[in-house]
């Protein structure tokens, strides 16, 4: 349903329609910037990366191709904004505090539940994000698609330019990596 | 059942691709084996705890900014698309000529041999494949000399005249069409 509103909305675009392109920022931005703040750790960065990312794709939309996801392509180039901008600033993980006053926590977000009924503190939270900094690239990537947006394997395939196969294959990986990062957090779970 | 096949099958189910008979399976593996059983635990809590992670609150004027470049760039769009329309009639001018010169041009090559007399059959024959063009561009090449009425000054201003055209569309290719299409490049 979302992709064919989105194909909908792609073709109105390509017609000059720049509303229905609207309706596709209002849609997606969240998401591109998830992504984005997961592989940079800097909310302006992000913010900076969302933006272009919409704008290139706005000026690349002839190239999209129907058959494909709308959202997975989006993704596309946004990572690889992010991508050349690690590669150009080879950036530093960033460090607790900065993570603690840029994370936006909310006590009264109900998605903070699951972590703090777990540990009983929003250290957890700042522990996985950590973590996540700490995973290669594509892992992190793929980690962020697949449980933090609730993607697809054949939309992170496309996202990330891969075969389905592989996409798993980071997935499964950066999962048992974040895990042993983890240990100590997940010490009393299933013991 | 060994440990690294157990923690493959934990994969798949975590990807909601663990069939009936493979979850009996690792089911049973589980309840024999505490590391598996603890390693399955560890990745449920950690895929849970992801899907909730906070995400910083975004930035205002989010949309008003990428929707004010994305208006920019259809302006920039519809004004050059609205820029080439001046030169629009000299193109289809030019084209069509093109194409009219292009089949007489096509005729006086390929149809010269059947205007020297006796020529044009041994052609023919030597190049078989290429009959039916040989006998159409005839055709066009004699059409075009019966309308001239075999006036070689008559064909010369025609040539003369398509050259002019040629240029003044070209002039118009140069002065229009050409700069548009480098901005398109570089914008």
């Amino acid at each position: 349903m979302t992709e064919l509103a989105d194909r909908a909305l792609v073709a109105r675009a390509r017609r000059g329609d720049t509303e229905a392109f609207g309706a596709l920022v209002d849609r997606h931005r969240q998401r591109v910037f998830g992504v984005a703040y997961r592989m940079l750790g800097d909310v302006e960065a992000a913010n900076d990366v969302a933006q272009e990312a919409f704008v290139r794709a706005f000026e690349r939309l002839e190239s999209f191709r129907s058959s494909g996801s709308f959202v997975a392509w989006l993704v596309s180039i946004a990572s690889n904004l992010c991508i050349d901008i690690q590669r150009r600033s080879r950036r530093t993980p960033m460090s607790l505090d900065v993570m603690q006053e840029e994370k936006g926590y909310d006590p009264a977000d109900p998605r903070q539940a699951a972590i703090e009924h777990r540990l009983g503190t929003d250290e957890a939270a700042d522990a996985i994000h950590q973590a996540l900094e700490k995973l290669p690239a594509a892992q992190r990537l793929a980690i962020t698609l697949r449980h933090i947006e609730g993607l697809g394997y054949e939309e992170i395939g496309q996202a990330m330019g891969v075969p389905v196969g592989t996409a798993k294959t980071h997935v499964h990986r950066g999962r048992e990596r974040l895990a042993r990062m983890l240990h100590r957090f997940y010490a009393e779970v299933g013991s | 059942m060994e440990c690294n096949r157990g923690r493959q099958m934990i994969h798949a189910e975590l990807d909601g691709e663990l069939t009936e008979e493979r979850r009996a399976l690792l089911a049973e593996h589980l309840g024999q084996c505490a590391a598996c059983a603890q390693f399955r635990a560890r990745l449920m809590a950690l895929t849970t705890d992801l899907a909730a992670l906070p995400l910083p609150a975004q930035p205002e004027g989010f949309r008003d900014a990428v929707m004010g470049q994305v208006e920019g760039l259809a302006r920039k769009r519809r004004g050059r698309l609205w820029g080439l329309r001046p030169a629009l009639p000299w193109v289809g001018v030019g084209l069509s000529s093109s194409l009219i010169y292009a089949a007489l041009a096509t005729g006086i090559v390929l149809g010269l041999p059947q205007w020297v007399s006796g020529a044009g059959e041994r052609l023919a024959a030597l190049l078989s494949a290429g009959h039916g063009l040989w006998q159409s561009s005839g055709a066009i090449w004699s059409y075009a000399s019966s309308a001239a009425g075999d006036n070689a000054p008559l064909m010369v201003c025609g040539l003369a005249a398509y050259l002019a055209v040629l240029a003044g569309a070209g002039w118009k290719f140069r002065r229009q069409l050409l700069p548009a299409m480098v901005g398109a490049r570089d914008a």
